[in-house]
């Protein structure tokens, strides 16, 4: 029920910026959305199923240039283009994940940073493609209200997928190898090919979402597919919000968002420290994010399944 | 549940109304957004400066059209994605009279997309790509020379000089691609030889790699399109290794923190420069002057590049008499003139600048001197640049 609530609160929000807001509300919002969606996407991997990465950019990189290359050349709708891009995403994770999710902890973390370095080397490089750092330009959308729409779906399908994963087997699934990945195993569980899903599933929005970014800025060049700043930003908005939680990526999206246009706008020198004070401040004190003080002051329930609940019994916050 | 949902709509709602419109109906205001954070952040510095000076400037002439003037600045932190928000911004929520363009050819790609798309009349200040006046805009109108014109003289020079083969070092932008397919089709008329071309990465301060290749080609030349901190690098690793071309050309040379950085190294590197403080523009005198005596050192080709466009606007409205964007167009589009920055005219169908050119400076005795073209000459070239233990 409440669920349903958070979604029509969701749903009236988003349409109150195309009815209401200018066109700075509509570009805001939409950079926010593909926030929301990469922090979802990221949390699937890091949050539920603990392999923790910085990785996720090459994913949204390499759907942006396939995005990209199909409205040029083949002269794609960006419709069609997100959606050949999350297949790309997905050609890209299965095999990848299939490599790297050998590694783990730190090793897995970095080892997929070093990646994104590389696609980001070879897209420089193979400027024959990708125009290397002169960019690849697209004619410009000017109307981007469906663009917005577009968004707004993948993140509410985000929101979803979470749900379900947090409410069901395959979420009880990787959370078992969060935990004790070896233990998992013992008991069953194919933590290979769980590992893979999980890790295709946060790869193909993060590539769709990268060909719908570069059809809202009609401009892509290395530096913006495959930039670090996004990859980090990412990863703190999941932190902030909660690690492993329904809500914590979108809460961290949207706070994270709005705090950087306040700080920033008001104070630009002072910005970055800011922010970092920001983020130390949750790390410290609400190591599971707002949600985990949403719970804590009974805003919201600490989750659902039988699961969940022996887990808040023992102390451990959802 | 619903507190929250609540909470959120009241955060979004708080982001969206942060920044209260020009509120007075008095002053024109001028929007840009530049990179002041960020790993542009040193170049867009000397642009805003140039902003506030040419601000007091035209406010104590009394304004643009009986109006006060303000820039309003914003900070795109060097990204094209804050670009074209903020310029969003600046036009519908700020609603601002005038724009001017962001540092970078990244962020000025973004922006002007989002200009054009609302019709509105744009100053490209520092955006050098030539790919952003070939999408068919009607309202993007450059104020500095293409990429091309940066190193037109390289080729020349080095045919003069009698030296037979470059290497390319450069950093890896939009604007340093179109440089470099402009030496592949000019040098190898004049009988020069490209012995490799590469590019590096945005932030790189390593540069032993090249300098190995370097020693290995014997080029007689060592080409770069690199921003000044890079060329600083570069000279720096250059003295450690030992190593010296003939003749080394780097378009950070001609920026004042290459000088002040280096000292004494700093001598006898050549730089590409659209601007020269020395040149004989119109009113340049008195914007060095102006300069000097506001921030304390001599302004560079960026420094230029702001002022310059806003000589060029306020030229611009005051032939048009008003802020009617589409008037404004067609006076932008037709207007020819010169600036300290220098000669201003652009080609009607693309908004490109045809006017503007650049020169190549030489540091010598601590100073840039323009040693090309000829009728600009400040002093005679001194070569081969020379190596390190022969160096006073």
């Amino acid at each position: 029920m409440k669920f349903r609530l958070a979604l029509a609160a969701f749903a009236a929000l988003a349409a109150a910026v195309v009815l209401f807001g200018n066109d700075y509300a509509l570009t805001f919002t939409i950079q926010l959305f593909v926030f929301v969606v990469l922090a979802y996407a990221w949390n699937i991997i890091g949050g539920y199923t603990g392999y923790s990465h910085f990785g996720q950019m090459s994913f949204f990189g390499i759907g942006a240039y396939v995005g990209v290359l199909l409205m040029l050349h083949l002269k794609w709708h960006w419709l069609g283009a997100a959606l050949a891009a999350g297949g790309a995403g997905l050609a890209l994770a299965v095999p990848l994940g299939w490599i790297m999710l050998r590694l783990k902890g730190p090793f897995f973390a970095i080892s997929l940073f070093g990646l994104t370095r590389v696609f980001e080397a070879v897209s420089f490089e193979w400027d024959a493609l990708t125009g290397g750092g002169t960019g690849l330009y697209l004619p410009p959308i000017n109307d981007q209200r469906m663009l917005y729409l577009a968004l707004a779906l993948l993140c509410l399908g985000m929101l979803m997928l979470t749900y379900w994963i947090d409410n069901s087997r395959f979420g009880l699934q990787l959370q078992a190898i969060r935990d004790d990945e070896g233990a998992a195993e013992a008991l069953g569980i194919r933590t290979t090919r769980l590992k893979v899903t999980a890790f295709s599933l946060s790869a193909v929005p993060a590539a769709a979402c990268g060909a719908l970014f570069a059809a809202h800025l009609a401009f892509i060049d290395p530096p913006t597919a495959f930039a670090p700043v996004m990859e980090v930003t990412t990863i703190a908005m999941v932190l902030l919000g909660g690690l492993g939680t329904i809500l914590g990526p979108a809460i961290g999206a949207v706070t994270f968002a709005v705090l950087n246009e306040l700080l920033w706008s008001r104070f630009p020198d002072l910005y970055y420290g800011l922010v970092g004070l920001v983020v130390i401040a949750c790390v410290l004190f609400m190591p599971r994010g707002i949600v985990s003080l949403l719970v804590r002051s009974r805003l919201i329930a600490p989750g659902r399944g039988a699961f969940r609940r022996i887990a808040a019994r023992s102390g451990r916050a959802p | 549940m619903k507190r929250i949902a609540c909470t959120i709509l009241a955060l979004l709602a708080a982001a969206l109304m942060a920044s209260p419109a020009a509120a007075q109906k008095k002053p024109i205001v001028i929007g840009a957004a530049l990179a002041l954070t960020g790993n542009l952040a040193d170049s867009g510095e000397h642009v805003r400066k140039a902003f506030v000076l040419w601000q007091e400037e035209v406010n104590a002439k009394g304004g643009l059209l009986g109006h006060p003037v303000e820039v309003k600045i914003y900070d795109d932190r060097s990204d094209g994605a804050t670009a074209a928000r903020l310029y969003e911004r600046l036009i519908t929520q700020d609603k601002v009279d005038l724009l001017l363009g962001p540092f970078g050819s990244a962020s000025t790609s973004t922006a002007t997309a989002v200009a054009e798309k609302h019709k509105r009349v744009f100053m490209n200040v520092a955006g050098a790509s030539q790919s952003i006046h070939k999408r068919g805009f009607k309202y993007i109108f450059q104020v500095l020379p293409p990429i091309t014109e940066y190193g037109a003289g390289v080729v020349p020079l080095m045919h003069q000089q009698g030296y037979k083969s470059m290497m390319i070092v450069t950093r890896d932008y939009a604007a340093s691609r179109d440089m470099v397919d402009f030496w592949k089709v000019n040098a190898p008329r004049q009988g020069i030889e490209i012995k490799s071309i590469d590019f590096y990465p945005a932030g790189t301060s390593d540069y032993s790699n090249y300098i190995a290749k370097a020693k290995a080609q014997n080029p007689d030349a060592w080409i770069s399109i690199a921003y000044p901190n890079e060329s600083v690098e570069m000279v720096k690793q250059f003295k450690a290794a030992g190593y010296a071309p003939r003749m080394f050309v780097s378009q950070g040379v001609s920026q004042e923190d290459f000088l002040q950085a280096l000292g004494k190294d700093a001598e006898y590197s050549m730089g590409m420069s659209p601007y020269e403080h020395t040149l004989p523009t119109r009113g340049n005198k008195e914007f060095v002057k102006a300069w000097v005596l506001k921030y304390k050192y001599l302004p560079g080709y960026y420094a230029a590049f702001g002022y310059g466009a806003c000589k060029v606007l306020e030229e611009a409205v005051k032939k048009t008499g008003s802020l009617d964007q589409d008037k404004l167009r067609d006076t932008l589009s037709k207007l020819e003139t010169e600036t300290a920055f220098g000669p201003y005219k652009v080609d009607p169908q693309t908004g490109e600048q045809i006017a503007a050119k650049a020169v190549i400076v030489e540091i010598l005795g601590g100073k840039r001197e323009v040693i090309w073209p000829e009728k600009f000459k400040t002093a005679k070239t001194v070569l081969p640049y020379p190596a390190w233990d022969k160096r006073p």
